[in-house]
C-alpha cells in the first residue's frame, strides 16, 4: 500500500478546506547536451491551512530543487512532471499555463530565498522591490503601494521604515535584508510561503530573530509554510510535521515530535545522531560515513543502503513506502512487514 | 558628507585633466612640427628660395624648437589656435561651426546603435544558442569586421545608386542623414550587441532574477526592469570607451558621404597642411573624450548606489 491516507486530524480539515498544497508523485529532470538528469523522483506531501512542514536534508538530497519546482522558479531547461501539484485544491501547478501561474506567484504562492543579498536586486531600492508585488498583482496605485510597503517594513520589524524604504540591498545588514526578503513575500498576503533555507546565510542570534519573525508573521496571518532546511534544529523550533528528504526522494514523514521522539529511517537516525546536543559532551560529533549518490551514479535499489548501517540483501531492490498509522511514511525495507492501515 | 565627496571627486577630475591636455597639445604640436614646414606646399614646386625663406621668416618656423612650443602653448591659453590658410580666418571658430553636424551623425549612429543592439543582444542572451542567437553572433562578427568605408560605399551603390531610396552624399535634409549614421553605427551596433549578450547571460542567472520570477512579474519586466538595468553599467562604458573609435570612423564616414562635420575638415586641413585647423580639431575630439568618460562615469553612478566617487 504505497497510496497516501491521511491522517485523521487531516482529513477533518479536508474535508472543509482543501490543502493548501498537494505534491503527488513530484518528478524534476534537468535535460543536458545530451542525457537527462533525474533529481526529484516520486516526492509526495500535503501542506495543511496554516500547517508548518519542514523538509530536511543534506546537500543534494532535492529539497530545493523540489521547493523551486513547486514555485516554477527552475531554469527552462527543467522537466517537472507530477500526477498531482493541487494548489488549494483548484489550480493544477504542473498543468497551469504560465501567464495564470504568474497571477498566483508572489501573490498567493510566495518565496524567501536562501542568500538574502544576492537574492535581492542590487539596482533598485528596497521599497520599490517590495512594492513590485502589490503595483503588479494587487494594481495599486503608487502612493498606496508605496503606504502598504511602509506597513510591511514596519510589520517584519525594520526600525525606520520610511528611510529603508529608499535604501539599497548593500546599505544593510544580513538580517535586515531577510527581513526585506520576508516583507517581499508575504506582501500580498499569500496562502503558502517556501521558505528556502533563510536562515543558512545569517548569524545564530539573527537567525532567532528571523525564526521569530516568521512563526509571529504565520500566527497574525495564517500563512501556511514549506520550510526548506538542512537544520533539524529549525524544524524543532518551527515544523509541525517533517518530510525527510534523501538523493531526490521522501524517506519518511512524521509529525515533528514523532519524528524526534522515534526517527524510523536509519537515515533519519543517522541525521539526528550527528547533530550535537547541548547534554552530551562528546570529543567527536558522529558522522554518517560515506556521500549521497549522484543523480547519474543512483543505485536501483535503496539509496541510502550503502551507507546504512543496517542495510540488508533486499536494500537493493526498490524500497516499499510503509505507513505506519497516524500519517508517518517511511521509505525502507526495514518496516516492509509492520504495514498497518490499508 | 556627500557634498565634500562629491566637490573632491570634481577637483581630482579637473586636476587629472590637466596633465591629460598638456600631454595632448604636446604630442599635437610635436606632429605638426616634425611633419615638415607647410610652407613647400603652400608656395607651390615653383617658388624661388627666396620666397620660401621670406614666409618661413614671416611664419616664424626658423626660430628654435622651445620658442615655437612656448608661444603656441600662450597663444593656446588665450584660446587662439591660429589662423586657418584655407579659410583666412580663426581656426577654432571654423571647427565649432562644424561640430553640430558632427553630433548629429554621431548622435544618430548612436541612436541606431542602442536601438538595433539591446533587443538583439537580449534575445539572443535569453534564446541562447537559438538559430537567432547564433545569427546575430554572426552578424556581430561580420558587422565588426567590415570596414566602414566600404559599408559606406557599398550603401552608396544599392540603396542609392541602384534604388535611388536616400541621396548619394552632401547634406541638408534628413534623408542625406540616413546613410552615413547607418555606416557609422555598424562597428559599435556589433560590440555593443555582444557585450549585452554576454552580460545578460550572466545576469539572468543571478539569485535576484529567480526572485523577481518568483513575484510573478511579467517576463519583459523581468527582463528589462531586472535583468538589462544591471547590464547598463558595462554598456555605457563599452560606449564611452569607444567614442574615440566612433570618432575616427566619423573622419572615414564624413570623407565618404561629404558630410560636412569635423572629419571631413580634419581631413581636407591634413591634405592641404593646414595645421591650425588640424591642431583645433585634435583639441575638440580630445575634450570631447573627457567629456564623454565624465558623463559615462556620472551616468553610471546613477544607475548604480554601489558606485561611489571617491
Amino acid at each position: 500500500m504505497t497510496a497516501t491516507a491521511d491522517f485523521p486530524q487531516q482529513r477533518i480539515m479536508t474535508e472543509k478546506h482543501p490543502p493548501v498544497l498537494e505534491v503527488e508523485k513530484l518528478q524534476i529532470s534537468f535535460r543536458g547536451d545530451d542525457s537527462s538528469t533525474t533529481v526529484v523522483e516520486d516526492v509526495s506531501f500535503t501542506v495543511g491551512r496554516g500547517e508548518v512542514v519542514g523538509i530536511v536534508g543534506e546537500s543534494g538530497s532535492g529539497k530545493s530543487v523540489t521547493s523551486y519546482g513547486i514555485m516554477g522558479v527552475l531554469p527552462p531547461n527543467a522537466e517537472v512532471t507530477a500526477s498531482k501539484m493541487f494548489f488549494a485544491g483548484a489550480h493544477d501547478l504542473v498543468r497551469l499555463p504560465s501567464k495564470k501561474r504568474r497571477r498566483l506567484q508572489g501573490k498567493e504562492i510566495s518565496m524567501v530565498f536562501q542568500e538574502p543579498l544576492t537574492s535581492l536586486n542590487p539596482l533598485m531600492s528596497v521599497g520599490k522591490q517590495i512594492a513590485e508585488p502589490l503595483r503588479y498583482h494587487e494594481k495599486l496605485s503608487r502612493k498606496e503601494a508605496k503606504r502598504r510597503t511602509v506597513e510591511a517594513l514596519r510589520s517584519v520589524g525594520i526600525p525606520r521604515a520610511e528611510q529603508t524604504y529608499s535604501s539599497y540591498p548593500h546599505e544593510l545588514s544580513g538580517g535586515m535584508r531577510q527581513r526585506i526578503m520576508i516583507a517581499i513575500a508575504l506582501v500580498c498576503e499569500p496562502q503558502l510561503l517556501i521558505a528556502d533555507e533563510p536562515t543558512t546565510a545569517l548569524d545564530v542570534s539573527v537567525e532567532a530573530q528571523i525564526l521569530r519573525l516568521m512563526k509571529k508573521l504565520r500566527r497574525t496571518t495564517g500563512t501556511s509554510i514549506l520550510l526548506i532546511t538542512h537544520d533539524l534544529g529549525v524544524i524543532a523550533e518551527m515544523a509541525d510535521r517533517v518530510v525527510v528528504m534523501y538523493a531526490g526522494q521522501v524517506v519518511e514523514e512524521a509529525e515533528v515530535y514523532e519524528l524526534f521522539r522515534e526517527p524510523r529511517h536509519p537515515y533519519t537516525k543517522a541525521l539526528m545522531a550527528s547533530t550535537p546536543k547541548i547534554e552530551e559532551v562528546r570529543d567527536e560529533l558522529e558522522s554518517i560515513p560515506g556521500a549521497v549518490p549522484t543523480p547519474s551514479k543512483m543505485p536501483t535499489g535503496c539509496r541510502f543502503a550503502a551507507r546504512c548501517p543496517k542495510a540488508m540483501e533486499i536494500c537493493s531492490e526498490r524500497p516499499p513506502e510503509v505507513e505506519l498509522g497516524s500519517g508517518a511514511k517511511t521509505r525502507c525495507w526495514l518496516y516492509a512487514e509492520q504495514e498497518t492501515g490499508s | 558628507m556627500l557634498y565634500r565627496i562629491a566637490t573632491s571627486y570634481w577637483a581630482r577630475y579637473a586636476l587629472q585633466i590637466i596633465p591629460v591636455l598638456l600631454i595632448i597639445t604636446f604630442v599635437i604640436f610635436f606632429l605638426v612640427y616634425i611633419a615638415g614646414d607647410p610652407v613647400g606646399q603652400r608656395l607651390g614646386d615653383n617658388a624661388s628660395p627666396q620666397q620660401i625663406a621670406d614666409l618661413r621668416e614671416a611664419m616664424g618656423l626658423n626660430r628654435p624648437f622651445h620658442v615655437q612650443y612656448g608661444e603656441y602653448m600662450w597663444n593656446l591659453v588665450r584660446g587662439d589656435f591660429g589662423e586657418s590658410y584655407m579659410y583666412g580666418r580663426d581656426a577654432m571658430p571654423i571647427v565649432l561651426d562644424r561640430l553640430p553636424n558632427t553630433f548629429l551623425l554621431g548622435g544618430a549612429a548612436m541612436l541606431i546603435s542602442i536601438a538595433m543592439a539591446v533587443p538583439l543582444g537580449v534575445l539572443s542572451a535569453t534564446h541562447k544558442n537559438s538559430v537567432l542567437d547564433v545569427v546575430v553572433s554572426g552578424l556581430a562578427v561580420v558587422g565588426k569586421a567590415i570596414p566602414n568605408f566600404w559599408l559606406g560605399i557599398m550603401l552608396i551603390l544599392v540603396l542609392s545608386v541602384s534604388l535611388g531610396l536616400f541621396p548619394v552624399s552632401g547634406s541638408g535634409s534628413w534623408a542625406h542623414l540616413v546613410l552615413p549614421a547607418i555606416t557609422l553605427s555598424g562597428g559599435v551596433t556589433a560590440e555593443l550587441t555582444r557585450v549585452i549578450r554576454s552580460n545578460m547571460l550572466e545576469v539572468l542567472n543571478q539569485d535576484y532574477i529567480r526572485t523577481a520570477r518568483s513575484k510573478g512579474l511579467p517576463h519583459q519586466v523581468v527582463l528589462y526592469r531586472h535583468a538589462f538595468r544591471n547590464c547598463l553599467v558595462p554598456c555605457i562604458t563599452l560606449l564611452a570607451l569607444t567614442t574615440p573609435l566612433v570618432i575616427s570612423s566619423a573622419i572615414i564616414t564624413e570623407s565618404v558621404f561629404a558630410w560636412p562635420g569635423i572629419g571631413q575638415l580634419l581631413v581636407n586641413a591634413v591634405t592641404a597642411a593646414d595645421m591650425a585647423i588640424v591642431q583645433a580639431v585634435v583639441f575638440v575630439t580630445a575634450l570631447l573624450i573627457i567629456a564623454f568618460n565624465l558623463a559615462a562615469d556620472i551616468l553610471n553612478k546613477v544607475i548604480d548606489p554601489r558606485i561611489r566617487f571617491e
